[in-house]
């Protein structure tokens, strides 16, 4: 196992003190099975496995992890089932859903493992292993919902690396993963949200809206959306310190910052970075992954009334641990 | 100080044997002055200086460069201005200009003087200073110059380079990161040909990765399909060398993810020559690997054109205008 951070130590301790409920959505994989283990050796996250139990329980001795101690929920014999057909037919109002539709689709995993969210069965959900970030993204959408004055969903990824000093270097990107052409106002929210979910992870956020540009210096669409970005969140949010359209020379150095815009805001000591678009975000917080040596958490999805997470296919049993206790922390409040 | 010129000290020695000429604009910039400094303790590369004398050897004694050797020409008193006229209106026939017009814009513009005597031959290449943005600064470049026989746009890369702990250099190139904003398929293919073509001139065996938030088809979306047919012509065009596309930066860097993603690919997990989707991802990106991945970036590097001319970044230093210029001289001998 790896080196823990100090981001991590950090968020079990405030979870010990507010310890969560967190739905895993695919029971039998080995990844989440060794997860499970690892956060019962602990109290400050339970974690409920979805599945059929004796399928889990095979699974995790032929996998060699205890989960004593697990609480599993099978779809297929769940005594609140009617309880969660009647909310979810209301939360599916107008789609001309019939019950036997309502069963069918909370017979499958990441249906089900939302509604427990909704239902308030639990705090918060990870899913993805084995399925598509749409199959995770569409419940949640669906069933537990944006937060009241968010469009759309967006998410960031939190990148962490040790410094000589003993500390964390912690940044946070985004949207890396869920928007592709992002507009204005989407761009507004990631950042919004992007800020507020850095603060959990001890960032005192410093945003940047990126562009091949810095203050004018070049044209384009994409340079005016950032600017108008930028404009548009300093009006919201007049105490978050925040510039754009800027490079990223510009927003992370601050002898560049001195000779391209003296006098800015950021100088050079930006932490949170807000792309223009999904190739630019993929590509660079890959490139700052493996070329700078950061460990990326992520894709956080910011904007749902709950937290709900997805996992990416490549992942291993590390990252799920790391992502339970990202997507639990979400479920503090502020 | 300089810095670690490793990776460029097979151009300097190829170099030693058929010394160039480069000439400097915007030369009272003190970048511009410890470069030629550090150039004339050599015999390599014989720096020329643009500008009116006086003020370049002001300068240049306040900044302490000893700059005793750069030979300087300054547009004013220059002695074959008409001959320079000539050949311009020669160049830019057709574009409606008249002599006075074309002696306005050598006067203003300083790079397109420059840019002129290399022409002329005063000189192999040419490293301009930069005005406005990087992308207007190089007009002057594609007007005069042109594109080479073959190449239907010129294109930019950047060199990065960084220590590996075990010795020797990691050596990559990325493209096209000042240029073009949104290149269509072709323009990207051309891209990635023409730095292929590049990083095998200055050594490295190039692996091209056509980079995308999609890795053969795992995503989809417009970007997804450019960079993916992007590839395909590059390779049609180029069959000679590894291409492959569309792909994450992950898969193509990683051997681990490469084998997850896309097994047997010939990139996949070794690629060290990148074409990004557009100027978004180029210029945040190279200044990422150059920010957090502490690679020294050196360029933009022009590619496709008949002559050599590049032209500093504002946010450059003396090491990188020093390696520029070479790199600028060492493209004469290779187009």
């Amino acid at each position: 196992m790896n080196k823990e951070f100090h981001v991590f130590s950090d968020l079990k301790a405030k979870l010990k003190a507010s310890p969560k409920k967190i739905i895993f959505t695919e029971g039998t994989d080995e990844r989440i099975l060794e997860a499970t283990s690892r956060l019962l050796a602990s109290s400050f996250l339970t974690p409920v496995l979805v599945g059929n139990p004796e399928e889990v329980h095979n699974a995790a001795e032929e996998a060699g992890f205890n989960i004593r101690g697990a609480k599993i929920l099978d779809p297929a014999n769940y005594e609140r089932l009617d309880e969660m057909i009647d909310m979810f037919l209301d939360l599916r109002k107008g789609k001309g859903l019939t019950r036997d539709d309502a069963r069918n689709m909370l017979s499958k995993s990441n249906y089900f493992g939302t509604m427990l969210v909704t239902m308030g069965y639990a705090d918060c959900l990870l899913g993805g292993a084995t399925y598509t970030t749409a199959d995770t993204v569409r419940p949640a959408l669906q069933l537990v919902k944006t937060k009241p004055g968010a469009r759309s969903v967006t998410s960031c990824f939190i990148l962490v690396r040790p410094k000589a000093s003993g500390d964390d270097e912690v940044l946070a990107m985004a949207d890396c993963s869920i928007n592709i052409k992002p507009d204005v106002d989407t761009l507004v929210e990631t950042a919004i949200g992007t800020a507020k979910c850095s603060r959990s992870f001890g960032i005192d956020p410093r945003v940047a809206f990126l562009s091949y540009s810095t203050f004018g210096s070049a044209k384009g669409e994409d340079v005016e959306k950032m600017r108008k970005a930028a404009e548009i969140t300093r009006q919201l949010e007049p105490d978050l310190p925040l510039e754009g359209e800027v490079q990223f020379d510009t927003a992370v150095s601050p002898e560049v910052s001195a000779i391209k815009c003296p006098g800015s805001e950021l100088a050079g000591t930006a932490n949170v970075f807000i792309f223009p678009d999904i190739n630019a975000g993929n590509i660079c917080y890959k490139i700052a992954q493996r070329f700078g040596n950061f460990q990326a958490f992520g894709p956080i999805l910011l904007g749902l009334n709950a937290p709900i997470n997805d996992l990416s296919r490549g992942c291993n049993a590390d990252e799920v641990y790391s992502m339970a206790i990202i997507t639990a922390s979400q479920a503090l409040g502020d | 100080m300089i810095g670690n010129l490793q990776p460029f000290n097979e151009l300097i020695n190829k170099m030693k044997t058929s010394p160039k000429k480069i000439i400097f604009t915007g030369s009272t910039d003190e970048r511009i002055l410890e470069a030629a400094s550090r150039l004339l303790a050599s015999n390599f590369l014989k720096p020329i200086l643009v500008g009116d004398e006086e003020e370049i050897l002001g300068k240049a004694e306040k900044e302490g460069f000893n700059i005793r050797g750069a030979e300087i020409i300054d547009f004013n008193k220059f002695d074959k201005l008409d001959e320079m006229l000539d050949s311009f209106l020669e160049i830019r026939k057709g574009k409606g200009l008249t002599r006075d017009d074309a002696r306005r814009l050598l006067a203003e513009n300083d790079n397109y003087f420059g840019l002129m005597l290399v022409e002329m031959g005063y000189a192999d290449a040419l490293l301009g200073s930069q005005k406005y943005s990087m992308a207007e600064t190089m007009v002057p470049a594609f007007k005069v110059f042109k594109t080479k026989p073959g190449h239907k746009i010129a294109t930019s890369c950047s060199v990065l380079v960084r220590p590996y702990a075990t010795g020797g250099d990691e050596v990559i190139v990325m493209g096209d990161c000042t240029v073009h904003i949104t290149p269509n398929p072709e323009e990207l293919a051309e891209i990635g040909t023409n730095m292929a073509e590049f990083g095998v001139k200055f050594g490295i065996e190039p692996h091209v990765a056509f980079l995308s938030y999609s890795t053969l088809g795992s995503g989809k979306g417009e970007d997804v399909d450019k960079m993916r047919e992007a590839a395909a012509i590059a390779k049609k065009n180029a069959p000679e060398y590894a291409i492959d596309g569309e792909i994450q930066f992950d898969a193509a860097v990683s051997p681990v993810v490469a084998r997850i993603k896309c097994k047997g690919s010939d990139v996949a997990g070794r690629a060290n020559t990148f074409v990004f989707p557009d100027l978004n991802a180029g210029n945040i990106g190279y200044k990422v690997a150059n920010r957090l991945g502490n690679f020294s970036t050196y360029g933009p590097v022009i590619l496709g054109l008949s002559k050599p001319a590049n032209f500093m970044t504002r946010g450059a230093n003396a090491d990188q205008t020093y390696v520029l210029a070479i790199i600028t001289a060492a493209q004469s001998e290779w187009l």
